[in-house]
Order: C-alpha cells, then structure tokens, then sequence
C-alpha cells in the first residue's frame, strides 16, 4: 500500500515538473498556478504514502535509503511549494518537481528495509534526521534558486535577453535581487539546521559508537558543504559578498549534498552498514 | 543643384565606428566663443569641391552628411576621402558601413529619418527635435541655402504629418523605456533605488523623469561643471555634483544614465573594481547612451556590474517591433506621395526663375514703349494713357502665352530642360541657376525690387 502509494506520488511529481518544464520554455502555457497545483496533489499523497510507511513499520520510517530518499524528497517539495507560494519565485516549482520526482523514483525502487536495530536506537537520531532534512531542504532550495539566479545573470550578461513573442517562462524571470535574497534566505534559515545536525550526529555517534567523528565520505562531504556555506554566509554578511560567483558557489554545494545524500547511499556508502 | 546624403546609422554600423563620427554640437555649453566640432566639419564640407550647401546630423545613432552642390557622384567621391580622412581607417574598411543617396533618394531618406522611421526606436520622438537643432546650427553658420533649406523644412512637414496622421508615436518606446525594463530585471523594486545622470542630455533627462514616474525615490545628476549640473537638478528636481565626486557616486547609485559629451569613458574598470566593494557588491545598471560612449565595455566583467551601450539596447527595443509595423508602412506610403509632390512641385520651379525673367523683360519693353508714346502725345487724357498702357500688357500677355502653356506643361513632364536653355539664350536672360544659387534670404529682396519697378512704371 505504501509503495503503491509511493510510486503514484512519483508519478504526480513527475507530471508537475513536465508541466512545469512547459511552462518554462514553451510561450503558450502562461499559467504558473497549474505546475504549482500538480506540486501540492504530489506533495498530499507523499504526505499519505508516508502515513501508510509509518503504519506498516509500527514507527516513523527513517532509517533505510528508501524512506530517506522518500522524507528528503517531501522536505525538499514541501518547502518548494512554501517558497513558490511567499515569494515572486514560481520557477523553484519545475526545478525542484524535477529533482523530487527523481528523488522518489529512486525510493520507490530502493528495497525497503526493516526499522532501525535495537542497538542503534538513540533519542538523537530523530533529532538528527530531522535537522539534516530540514536543513539540506533550505540549501537544496537555495541552490534552485541560484540555478535561477545564474541564468538569469547569464540572460543578462549576454544583453539578447529580449523575449519572443508571447515571452516564455524562462524570459520572464524574476529581478536579480529577489533571487538573491531568497537563497541567501534560505541559506541562514538552513545553516543552523545544518549545525545542529552536525552536533546532534556527533552526539548519536558517541552514544552509539563510542566516538563524536567517524572519517566517512559522507560525513567529510558534510562538513565540507557546512564549511562552504559558513564562508558564504560570512562575507555575506561582512563584506555584502554576492553575484554570479556566490551562486556558483551554492550550486556546486547543493550538487555536492545531493551526490552525497542520493548517490553514495544508493552506492550503499550510507551510515549503519 | 542636386542633394545627396553619405552617412552611417545604428543599421549599418556598430557604436564603435559611430563613435569616431560623432559631433560635438556644443550648444548648450558656454563654449561658444570658438567653432564647435559641428562648426568646423560644416566649414570643411563646402571647402570641398562641388559642395556648395552643407548640413550634418550627428545623433547617437546615426552621424549623416547632407550636401548640395554640383556633381552628385563627384561630391560622394570628395566626402568618402573626407571621411576616411576623420576616421583614420581605410576607404576599403569604412565603405561597407556607409551608404549613400542622392537627388529624389537622398529627400526620401531624410523624410525617414526626420519621421522617425529610420530610427532604432521607430516612432521616438526626439530625432525631429535632432534634426531642426542639426538644420539650425548649419543656418547660423550660413552653410545652408535654397536648396537644402526647402529640403529640410519639407521634412519638417512631412515628419508631423507622420505624426499626426499614422499611430506610430504611440506605440513608440524610447531608451527611457528600455532603462525602466532592464531595471526591472535587476531590481525587485524600483523603488528606495537611486539613479544617477551622467550628463545632461536630453534622452537621459526623459529616461530620469521615466524612472522617477515609475517610483526612483532620488536623482543626482553630475556635469563636469557644477553649473550645468545645478540646473537640471533643479529642473528635475535632484541633486548636483561634479565628475569629481562619481567615485563616491557610484558606490551609492543603482542606477546610472550616462551622457556625457566627453571623449573618451568617464568610468573605467578601476574605478568601479574599487567602488563595487564599497557598495557591498550590491547590483549596478549602466544605461550608456553617450556616444562616444562614456562606460568602459570591460566594467561589465566587475561583479554585478550590468552595462548596456546603445547597441545593446536594441535588443532590448525590438519588443515592441512587430506592432510599429504596420504604422510605419502607412508612414512610408505618406513619405512616397509627399516625395511625387514634392518631385513635381521641384519640377515646375525649374521653369520659374526662366517664366520670372521673361515676363519681367517683356514687361519694361513694353512700358518702356508705351511711356515713350504717351510722352509724343500732349493731349492723352488719363483713360487714353490707360488704354495704351492696357494695350501693351496685353500685347506681352497674348504673345507669352502660348510659349508659357508649353513651358509649364514640359516641365510637368519633365522636359523644360532644353526650353529654358533656348529662352535664356534667345532672349538673353538672367539664368534659372543664378538665381537659385543665390541663398534664400536674399530671395524677397529680389522680388521687392521687380515689384518697386513695376510701382514707379505705374506712376
């Protein structure tokens, strides 16, 4: 039931970022509310299919790659719609519909596996999955919004930008500023998260492992996406740092905590193995 | 006396050429005590040979030299090396970027550029103004005549016809326009923005009232004279500075509307590589519209430097295209029957000057004569000296007629040409091309004195 669930809600996602690529690059699809519209049916029966995950397992499903990539994938669609829905950015729809449909694509394929064992068990965990989620939501987010930024930027660099007529999606972005003030937003809001995340795993590991760090890829690829939106957020904030650079920036983090989250776990190099 | 036109536009040639060619008209400046740049190049053009009447319109799209004078291919020739002198580039590199018109296509063309049709914004309004300023400096420095003088002020007309009677001007966007859209790309809100003029110009001044319209909170306007920068901050109703200050300028501005008249750039990548970190690598939008241009082109690969020169704006203008076209093909049909008038209106006044001088002729024989009558007869009572008088108007008039209806109905076909040379030989006249050579102030005094002749032989 969950599964089937789960694939449906695929499917929905799917739909919502076609729609939406439409409406990018074709100028007859004006509406932006349709592509949004697809996004909350998806989102409504991940939230179902999560429900079912939960009464399958007696507990909330957080420990295999499947119900990872599953509740990774909600975060991230959830606060897409939030985004699109507050501020003047409708593109973050397309984009991140495009990467959840993926993202639970993959979870649905993924084998299921059983609750976490009884030794693992910690009241840290949650805490930390849930910060880690959270917080890697935001900077997924963000970095969408960067990938709008930059071509944005692009567009205007090049100074073609004049659209055809009726204008596409894509030649209608929003203003340079908005952009950049949503993501560097969402970055604020996502780096404490981050931070917590960091330490509530480290105290998880210490309880569970007798130690606060373990050399693991996916942890060195953490703390290396945390340092990196730390230097972000610093000149940011001291010498106003921003532009096509500080998105660049973005991007290559966000893409480095999508590899590390999406492709090491299904190369198997997850935790707990 | 025939027309033509040698020029180079936003058509033809990119900013970087134009920019060679532009003119420094100086007329609102203060300088006006020694020959402006536009001054001189109106002398050098009737020094060259075959040139007799001169007039250049230099704006920041096109740079187009109007003569009139003998030998239309031998004038082209003359300016070509006149050019290629300025630009310092050779003939073979210039040529693919300047076109020429002469006689009835050299008028046709000016019909179009003075209605804006020829424009990178067709309809925009402020290249008639161009053209009445480039016509009244070549006035004051007597560089035009008949000839380019009727030419002109049929363009006049016809570019308010144009405007009046097709809907061209009301779709017409202007550079203020584009500013405002590219604006809106960069910015979330106009508003709470700061905008800074760059010179005084006249578009630059309509793209800061446009931005204000459109909620700008503040202006300043900087000059290389506080003086000239004072006054349009008052006019519209901003804040002056000097060129001294545009560092600190541009470390608060968002945006900036450059128009200066200066020569080379006013703003350089060092200068904004330094300013950019003192506006906290907040966004900044160029808007160049100086020719030659006043922003580096390198200061848009500085961090969220945006700069856009006349060239680039046409990109951004061509939205509204596909709607001026069908008025500016009612416009061009304007200009064609306005041009066959025109053609042969020029027509018939080829054989005036001959019409005037045959009549005038024939007039004082005949007076002459009948005043030598009436002086033999003693007793003519004034109807008698009347009817004489009567008597030999009438002679005249019966004998030119015939010749006068052939005249006229030749030069409706466009073959009085061998007329007028025969009459001006038989009869020994003042020629057609005396008279036209003669600048046109100087045209009612000549009539004045053929009608205070014919006053005195009434007495």
């Amino acid at each position: 039931m969950a599964l089937t669930l789960l694939t449906a809600c695929a499917v929905t996602y799917g739909i919502a970022a076609v729609l939406g690529m439409v409406q990018l690059l074709s100028p007859r699809l004006k509406d932006e509310r349709i592509a949004f519209g697809a996004l909350v049916v998806g989102t409504l029966v991940h939230l179902l299919a999560i429900g079912a995950r939960t009464a399958e397992l007696g507990s909330f499903p957080m420990a295999s790659t499947h119900d990872a990539l599953s509740l990774f994938g909600f975060s991230i669609a959830a606060l897409a719609l939030i985004i699109a829905g507050t501020q003047k950015v409708p593109q973050v729809v397309p984009l991140s519909a495009t990467l959840v449909a993926g993202m639970v694509f993959l979870a649905a394929i993924a084998e299921p596996a059983p609750q976490v064992p009884e030794k693992f068990q910690s009241p840290w965990l949650p805490l930390h999955i849930a910060f880690a989620f959270l917080g890697n939501a935001a900077f997924v987010v963000a970095g969408i919004i960067a990938v709008v930024y930059l071509i944005q930027e692009n567009r205007l660099r090049r100074k073609k930008s004049r659209p055809t007529r009726p204008p596409t999606g894509l030649q209608r972005l929003p203003a340079l500023e908005v952009l950049d003030r949503t993501s560097v937003r969402l970055i604020e809001v996502g780096f404490p998260l981050m931070t917590l995340a960091l330490a509530s795993g480290m105290l998880y590991a210490r309880e569970v492992w007798g130690q606060l760090w373990r050399w693991e890829l996916r942890n060195v690829v953490a703390l290396l996406v945390w340092v990196l939106f730390l230097v972000l957020l610093h000149f940011r904030i001291t010498i106003g740092w921003r532009g096509r650079k500080a998105a660049s920036l973005t991007v290559v983090g966000v893409g480095a905590i999508l590899i590390s989250i999406v492709g090491l776990r299904m190369l198997g190099f997850g935790h707990h193995q | 006396m025939k027309l033509t036109v040698i020029g180079l536009s936003h058509h033809t040639a990119p900013v970087s050429l134009r920019e060679r060619f532009a003119l420094r008209t100086g007329s609102s400046t203060s300088e006006a005590s020694t020959a402006t740049e536009l001054e001189e190049t109106l002398d050098a053009l009737r020094g060259l040979e075959g040139v007799s009447e001169a007039c250049v319109i230099s704006t920041c799209n096109r740079v187009e030299y109007y003569v009139a004078g003998g030998d239309p291919s031998r004038m082209k020739r003359e300016l070509q090396v006149y050019l290629q002198s300025m630009a310092g580039i050779p003939l073979s590199e210039l040529s693919p970027h300047l076109y020429a018109h002469e006689g009835e296509g050299c008028l046709q063309h000016l019909f179009r550029v003075a209605g804006s049709l020829d424009s990178m914004v067709v309809g925009e309004p402020q290249i008639l103004g161009q053209v009445k300023q480039a016509f009244q400096a070549a006035e004051r420095r007597g560089a035009v005549g008949t000839k380019l003088g009727k030419a002109f002020q049929k363009s006049f007309a016809v570019a308010k016809r144009i405007r009046n009677e097709t809907g061209i001007a009301e779709n017409a966007v202007s550079m203020s326009f584009a500013a405002v859209e590219l604006g809106r790309e960069i910015f979330d809100d106009l508003s709470g923005k700061e905008v800074l003029l760059l010179g005084a110009g006249e578009m630059a001044t309509l793209a800061a009232k446009h931005l204000m319209a459109h909620g700008v909170s503040r202006v300043r306007v900087a000059s290389r004279t506080f003086a000239t920068a004072d006054k349009l901050a008052q006019e519209i109703g901003g804040q002056p500075s000097t060129l001294e200050d545009l560092p600190l300028l541009l470390s608060k501005v968002d945006i900036v509307i450059c128009s200066t008249a200066a020569p080379g750039y006013v703003v350089d990548k060092r200068m904004m590589s330094q300013a950019v970190r003192d506006r906290r690598y907040r966004p900044i939008l160029f808007v160049d519209i100086a020719v030659p241009r006043d922003v580096d082109p390198r200061v848009g690969e500085v961090d969220n430097c945006y700069v856009y020169d006349v060239d680039d704006l046409k990109a951004v203008l061509e939205t509204n295209r596909e709607l001026r076209r069908k008025e500016a093909e009612a416009a061009e049909e304007l200009i064609r029957g306005e041009l066959e008038e025109h053609v042969r209106w020029a027509k018939s006044q080829e054989v005036v000057p001959v019409i005037k001088a045959l009549r005038e002729k024939a007039t004082i024989i005949a007076r002459g004569e009948a005043e030598r009558t009436l002086g033999h007869m003693r007793d003519a009572d004034p109807k008698t000296a009347k009817s004489i008088a009567a008597m030999s108007n009438a002679i005249v008039n019966k004998l030119l007629h015939p010749v006068l209806t052939k005249l006229k109905a030749a030069s409706r076909d466009g073959g009085a040409h061998d007329y007028v040379d025969a009459l001006t030989e038989l009869f020994d006249l003042e020629t057609s091309a005396e008279l036209e050579a003669k600048p046109a102030a100087e045209t009612p005094t000549n009539v004045v004195s053929i009608d205070s002749r014919k006053a005195g032989g009434m007495s």
